[in-house]
């Protein structure tokens, strides 16, 4: 199964930013719900901030924590990759490549960062980047030959506003009832002359 | 969004989510495999992930019934047969097994689960927990047991041994409250989801 | 007298009736946030911005329940809820879930017998009295004549009504051949809730709001209504189940004047005037309420009348009967 050729194709895939902003957009305030406080990823936390994304693919886990969690050009940072079996848990211990990919419109700028191999169950990879921006980092490991290649969003420097879609949501209800509020009488005559206009 | 995201939203996503479909009655978990997803639990008492799917209407009311607010929904991002499904990510916010999502599903694609130890044990199976020794502080000679503390069925679901060295029993139905609260970072202890067992 | 100025307010209470039903679905999410937090017992731990929200909830459920686990009683959309331990679901969702499972869910095709019997009855009524997606086309129609006040061309075109029959067929394929649930995701009813859902108590609109949105841009810029006029399954559904409904709306002919208000103001573009109501009128009683003669009314009847000629207070038809009738013309519609 795991060797159609269409399945092998299918190993390289994104992780779409959505799963970024699930996680560091959201405030985590402490919360003594169920046990114990939830580690805030707001920068002045006094835990040390970092982000983790989890994803499954193929038969892996794959962990990817990001110190700090919220990067700022010309900080050196770090990446820690945890890639465990699904099955039994038995860790990858490959060479794992690491690529960082510009993810801005028209842009193709790809560069390779390292090749690191299992340290203590982790596979670590520094960063420092010059330029503010949206990247990919790409994780490339070959497992029995099937290539995979797990790609995370990583942003530098300033966060993007959050919620833009709710605020143009927002602006068209606005609009379109006070377009109403507006008109209110004079939309029934508008029905009429239109009508009219389509029946001559 | 990004040019590359939409490339990939609208061509691998859908070809995914196609393939995903076509393979689903061959070998249900693989065909979970293949699709790249967050490590996700379904909400206890589901039906297995084939039924599931045919199964949930997409309605959103066990998410809003849950008091605990762990239920989350799938966006396009996982494919279109996912969308709008709930899901659970135990290291974000784990399930308490109130149970309250099998009693207002409409459609039984959550069953109703009766909020009883035994019925709990019986009939629920999110997924099974499992410790990484390399990363459990017990199991580097130093003390920890909040694992097991935070578990809803201690000795039932999970034991420990010395230095609270932590255990998963058979009976663990993947609620996932031992992973919320391990301390390590990344957590020591993680469900593994039902839908990723092969077999 | 009473009666007709009661017609009058129907279409206004039918608004209202709408509107409520919009805004129960804004209430519920923030209900839901305010039960977890009641739950959690943390009151003391909120932020400002989580505390100012659990006061207003609570201020505004007090009155209303003891112990705001009460508030379970009500949850859930227009497509599928539960009302007081009842659950309530869209006949769609049963067809489409049905479908997609290759089985037969009898408590679940309970759950939609009350919206059947309706249906059967009263026609398309949920699209003109109930549906979430129907406040928001209406009042985009009304954006879109002021759209045309500015210059912007609106409302071109006009296309088969039968096309949404074929969008409820295929769909129903498709879902029964890949096991895709792909109706709620095209419905605007399910799409609004579920959105206005996600958008208060999760983390924002997903990209079927984008869908919504697009379907009002064509409303305004190709077709009135154009997605419950042509592409609705739901709607293509509850006309099917309403073909023989026993409510409908009737025209007088006697007191008919020929105006034509009734055929500009549905929103569905049916005509009235002619007696043309079929099985897509939604009852919305927009017709009866803009009548100047009151010749619009509800009737009891599994049929609708066959053409009446023209109304008799009508130019056309007191032209024709100069000699037979003494002359009473209500002028006509004027600008």
């Amino acid at each position: 199964m795991n060797n159609l050729p269409c399945l092998t194709a299918l190993r390289r895939i994104v992780l779409p930013s959505v799963m970024l902003s699930c996680l560091s957009y959201q405030s985590v305030f402490a919360h003594h719900v169920l046990g114990r406080p939830a580690y805030s990823l707001n920068e002045d936390s006094n835990t040390p901030p970092s982000m983790a994304v989890e994803t499954q693919i193929g038969d892996f886990f794959i962990t990817y924590m990001v110190f700090p969690a919220f990067p700022k050009s010309a900080q050196p940072g770090r990446i820690n990759l945890y890639i465990q079996g699904i099955d039994e848990g038995r860790y990858f211990n490959d060479k794992v490549t690491f690529l960082v990919i510009d993810d801005a419109f028209f842009s193709d700028r790809q560069e390779v960062i390292g090749t690191q191999d299992i340290d203590d169950g982790v596979y670590r990879q520094g960063f420092v980047f010059k330029e503010d921006g949206e990247y990919l980092i790409r994780a490339h490991f070959e497992d029995n030959e099937v290539p995979y290649d797990i790609d995370f969003p990583l942003q530098v420097g300033e966060l993007s506003p959050v919620k833009p879609l709710v605020a143009t949501v927002l602006v068209l209800l606005f609009t379109i009832v006070g377009s109403n509020l507006l008109m209110g009488k004079r939309a029934q005559l508008a029905k009429f002359r239109a009508h009219r206009k389509s029946e001559t | 969004m990004k040019r590359r995201q939409l490339v990939q939203l609208l061509g691998i996503r859908l070809i995914l989510s196609a393939f995903s479909v076509l393979l689903v009655p061959v070998h249900a978990a693989h065909a979970v495999r293949q699709k790249i997803t967050r490590r996700y639990l379904r909400p206890p008492g589901s039906l297995k992930e084939v039924d599931f799917l045919t199964a949930c209407i997409r309605c959103g009311q066990c998410g809003e019934v849950c008091p605990n607010r762990c239920i989350k929904y799938f966006g396009i991002d996982e494919g279109v047969s996912m969308k709008d499904t709930p899901y659970i990510v135990p290291r974000e916010k784990a399930c308490i097994l109130c149970m309250k999502c099998g009693d207002i599903c409409p459609t039984g694609a959550i069953r109703p689960v009766q909020r009883l130890a035994e019925e709990i044990i019986e009939n629920v199976d999110m997924g099974k927990a499992r410790v990484d020794e390399n990363i459990c502080l017990s199991f580097q000679g130093k003390t920890c047991g909040v694992c097991y503390r935070a578990c809803p069925l201690p000795d039932i679901a999970i034991r420990v041994g010395m230095l609270e060295q932590p255990h998963v029993l058979d009976q663990c139905v993947g609620c996932g409250l031992c992973e919320r609260s391990c301390i390590q970072l990344p957590q020591a202890i993680k469900v593994i989801p039902a839908h990723t067992r092969l077999g | 007298m009473m009666k007709y100025l009661f017609m009058r307010q129907l279409n206004k209470q039918r608004l209202c009736c709408l509107s409520l039903v919009f805004l129960i679905l804004i209430f519920l999410p923030f209900a839901s946030i305010y039960q977890n937090y009641t739950a959690a017992h943390a009151y003391d731990l909120l932020n400002s911005e989580e505390k100012f929200l659990y006061d207003v909830m609570q201020t505004l459920t007090e009155p209303l329940v003891s112990d705001p686990v009460q508030l379970d009683a009500l949850k859930g959309t227009t497509w599928s809820a539960r009302i007081g331990g009842y659950k309530i679901s869209d006949p769609l969702a049963v067809v489409s879930q049905s479908f997609a499972s290759w089985s037969w869910n009898p408590s679940f095709a309970a759950t939609a017998l009350i919206p059947l019997l309706v249906s059967l009855l009263a026609g398309r009524i949920f699209c003109g009295w109930i549906c979430p997606a129907t406040l928001l086309y209406e009042l985009n129609t009304n954006f879109a004549l002021f759209l045309n006040k500015l210059g912007v061309p609106i409302h071109r075109w006009h296309f088969d009504r039968r096309l949404k029959y074929g969008v409820l067929i295929s769909g129903t394929l498709i879902t029964m051949l890949s096991g895709l649930m792909i109706l709620p995701a095209i419905y605007p009813p399910a799409i609004v809730g579920r959105e206005i859902y996600y958008a208060i108590a999760l983390d924002g609109f997903s990209i079927s709001t984008i869908f919504f949105v697009l379907t009002m841009m064509a409303d305004t810029f190709i077709a009135r209504r154009g997605f419950c006029r042509y592409l609705c399954p739901g709607g293509a559904l509850y006309s099917l189940l309403g073909r023989y409904r026993l409510l409908r709306i009737q025209r007088k002919v006697s007191v008919c004047n020929d105006c034509q208000r009734c055929d500009s103001i549905c929103e569905f573009g049916l005509e009235p005037m002619s007696d043309q109501f079929g099985q897509e009128c939604n009852n919305c009683t927009a017709c009866i309420a803009i009548c100047p003669t009151d010749s619009l009314q509800f009737h009891w009847t599994p049929v609708d009348q066959p053409y009446q000629g023209p109304g008799h207070q009508g130019r056309q038809y007191v032209a024709a009967n100069t000699d037979l009738i003494a002359t009473d013309t209500r002028s006509s519609c004027c600008e």
